[in-house]
């Protein structure tokens, strides 16, 4: 199945004036981009991730066509939409902002970072008639009530970056129809989709001359499922 | 300064198919089943002041005496310097009595505020303490956490819940002209009213014979801030 990444930049503001608490918008002529759905084609990551953390790099600077997908675009064009059974992630990156040493940092100094997705907005349309925070579902026994329980909290503390300094997290398997699922027993339907809006959060934890420093983020992208 | 409680409650869904990954919707005709809606909280409590920003408090909260209550959807809104609280609660008609709960607690801001404040757009009226950021005082503050995992994302904090049976976490006091902040300078403005939207997650385990199962709420209010 294809592998979709949401890509998010922080930056590092120069004073609490110019700090909005926000991820860094898109620039179109930036080379790796912000704010954007990549589409990460087959073979990434090369080992089928199992936790929350992917330890693999991304080299979004090597992709090619098809280019990234705008979250969230304003001038009316459809936004980002998937099929069930894509495997989605989140990705998070210091810009250039941190300074020249990033991604890879000296002695004494450090980041880490704690991130959450919240799924918290019933999604649009229903997906016959059935209401759901999340496409995203527990698999394992003794989450929720039985399998395909819907999952609308994601959290992990991250101490290590991955090979390419930032932090990607694995969020799941799309699914809808699935057993147990409040969709189940109405039948993919791919020209349907709904929409899921959550929010994405981070707390870095800058560590520089032994002082550890603290910033927040946050972003509100959406994503449409198909069937 | 007035006081503020957003009141949520979550209920045990019986099957998969019945759960939707959201907080209980709001029962105006029943006092103990007011979900979704934010309470004006009296001036004695909570009785030993607030705790610290993002903590959990442990006293309990007497909502049925509390008789102002406006709904999430009824855009509520409080002024500069409030102070404002998140109560999570069980539902008892679905979890039983002493149903042997521990929560996870979550809140992201990551929506630009509207209108913007004197064209200072910010994700959130809640700030950093000091020595937080090296942007100095007043740095954003987006995401609440009680994860403080540093491992593998196992080990997360869940914690018990109050006397009341609930868990209720202080976010602090709103600020959009603080000092440093990106309102700075502005003045606050009692004609305005910036609305910001967040969403708050819960992660929840219950033990039963040895066994633990979990599950994970999602909502998405919103709150404006005057000034």
């Amino acid at each position: 199945m294809p592998g979709y990444l949401l890509n998010l930049h922080y930056s590092k503001p120069a004073a609490a004036i110019s700090a909005s608490g926000l991820f860094v918008d898109d620039n179109p002529s930036a080379p790796e981009r912000s704010k954007v759905w990549y589409s990460m084609g087959a073979g990434w990551p090369a080992v089928a991730p199992t936790h929350d953390q992917v330890m693999e790099a991304s080299n979004l600077l090597r992709k090619i066509p098809p280019q990234p997908i705008p979250d969230n675009p304003h001038n009316g064009q459809e936004s980002f939409v998937c099929s069930l059974g894509d495997d989605i992630y989140v990705r998070m990156a210091a810009d250039g902002s941190w300074g020249r040493l990033w991604p890879m940092w000296p002695e004494g100094m450090k980041m880490t970072l704690e991130y959450t997705v919240v799924f918290g907005r019933p999604n649009t349309p229903d997906h016959g008639g059935a209401t759901l925070a999340s496409p995203f579902v527990f698999l394992e026994p003794h989450h929720g009530s039985g399998i395909h329980s819907p999952r609308s909290v994601f959290s992990h503390r991250a101490t290590d970056a991955g090979p390419d300094g930032s932090f990607i997290f694995y969020l799941g398997r799309l699914s809808q129809n699935g057993i147990g699922q409040k969709g189940q027993g109405h039948p993919h339907q791919p020209s349907r989709h709904s929409t899921y809006s959550f929010n994405v959060g981070a707390n870095v934890y800058f560590t520089e001359n032994n002082v550890q420093h603290q910033f927040s983020y946050g972003h509100d992208p959406n994503m449409g499922v198909k069937g | 300064m007035a006081a503020y409680l957003f009141n949520i409650i979550f209920t045990k869904p019986t099957s998969a198919t019945t759960a939707d990954g959201l907080f209980t919707t709001d029962n105006p005709n029943s006092p103990t089943a007011r979900s979704k809606v934010w309470y004006t909280v009296s001036t004695a409590w909570p009785a030993a002041g607030a705790p610290g920003q993002g903590s959990q408090l442990n006293q309990a909260a007497p909502v049925t005496s509390w008789t102002t209550i406006v709904p999430d959807k009824q855009n509520f809104t409080c002024n500069l310097g409030d102070d404002v609280y998140v109560r999570l609660i069980p539902d008892s008609s679905s979890w039983g009595a002493n149903p042997a709960l521990q929560l996870r607690f979550t809140t992201v801001f990551g929506r630009p505020a509207t209108s913007g404040h004197d064209g200072d757009t910010m994700a959130t009226p809640f700030v950093l303490g000091a020595g937080a950021g090296v942007a100095g005082q007043n740095a954003p503050c987006t995401l609440y956490t009680t994860d403080t995992s540093s491992g593998t994302g196992v080990n997360q904090d869940y914690t018990n819940p109050g006397p009341d049976g609930a868990w209720i976490y202080y976010l602090g006091q709103p600020q959009q002209n603080g000092i440093g902040q990106k309102g700075n300078g502005q003045g606050p403005n009692g004609g305005r009213t910036c609305v910001y939207s967040f969403i708050v997650g819960a992660t929840v385990i219950q033990t039963v014979s040895g066994v633990q199962t979990q599950y994970t709420y999602g909502h998405d209010p919103s709150m404006g801030v005057k000034g």
